[in-house]
């Protein structure tokens, strides 16, 4: 007999049913998260329709191959769907350079630019923290979006990012050096000059 | 101008609300998509080839060692000395046929 899922469930309870199959689990489990996930992903990218596609890739991923989960592991599920997330983004930038690569023609588009439907929204000094933040390189965006946008600890991040901790710290530090710097010449409107510390 | 107050910059960072139908059409996405299912079969096939040609680690190598010569060690124990007792009586018989 088919177990049924409820909304009551925990996260990792939902798992297990995905992994037998059960597409209602996954419902509760979207309806549940999407809000939450679309925020990170906005924040990783800096475009609403690539935080759209993020999501969507992120969550079809544990759907299609539910196996991935390895409850034995202790994670939380929302720590563990970051690492998703944050893989699925790293996938989309190779394809975006291959892409751009393959062919010459293509027109460069900065990775993390706002989209238009966030320009026409963004008051100036929303741009310049979105434009702040797209300069920064993007493990950088990833590890100060982890940190301090999503509350994460420094180990969770680092785990999330497959990296050691001490290179979690480091790029947390030159992610906060590179905004301090852009903060300072960027808020004298003479100086229009963008810079990140790579 | 210095802005030391770096965390309250970030913080007036505001990010857009989910389109509402996002949810749903996730769900309604992964419903045509289907689900991969794992292959026991298969699987426990292939992990029966596998165990057949992995190499095994050097330490349950050199641990079946110990033990087949224990056990071997033991059940020839009883063996030896029968020999022992018959190489004995051997010579006995020689020494006293011949010298």
């Amino acid at each position: 007999m088919a177990v049924l899922a409820s909304v009551d469930d925990n996260d990792e309870s939902l798992m297990r049913l995905i992994r037998s199959g059960s597409h209602q689990a996954f419902s509760i489990l979207v309806r549940r998260h999407t809000d939450k996930f679309f925020g990170a992903a906005f924040r990783m990218t800096g475009s609403a329709s690539e935080a759209e596609d993020l999501v969507q890739d992120a969550f079809l991923k544990i759907w299609q191959k539910p196996d991935i989960w390895k409850e034995d592991k202790g994670a939380k599920f929302t720590t563990w769907f970051y690492r998703i997330l944050v893989n699925q983004n790293i996938d989309r930038l190779r394809k975006r350079q291959k892409m751009v690569s393959d062919n010459s023609m293509l027109p460069y588009v900065a990775d993390s630019a706002a989209g238009p439907e966030m320009e026409t929204a963004m008051n100036e000094e929303q741009r310049r923290i979105e434009n702040a933040m797209a300069v920064l390189p993007e493990r950088q965006r990833t590890a100060i979006t982890l940190c301090f946008y999503e509350g994460l600890s420094n180990a969770e991040a680092a785990d999330t990012m497959g990296v050691k901790l001490k290179a979690l710290e480091s790029l947390l530090m030159r992610a906060k050096t590179g905004l301090r710097e852009y903060m300072n010449h960027n808020m004298n409107p003479l100086q229009g000059e963008r810079y990140a510390t790579r | 101008m210095q802005h030391d107050n770096l965390n309250e910059w970030l913080n007036k960072r505001m990010t857009p609300k989910a389109r509402p139908d996002l949810a749903e059409r996730i769900i309604f996405t992964a419903l045509h998509a289907g689900q991969e299912k794992p292959h026991a079969v298969w699987s426990a096939i292939w992990k029966d080839v596998m165990s057949m040609v992995v190499i095994p680690h050097p330490s349950v190598v050199v641990a079946t060692g110990i033990i087949l010569g224990v056990v071997i060690g033991m059940q020839t124990g009883e063996g030896l000395s029968m020999l022992e007792q018959d190489w004995s009586s051997f010579l006995d018989v020689n020494e006293g046929g011949w010298l």
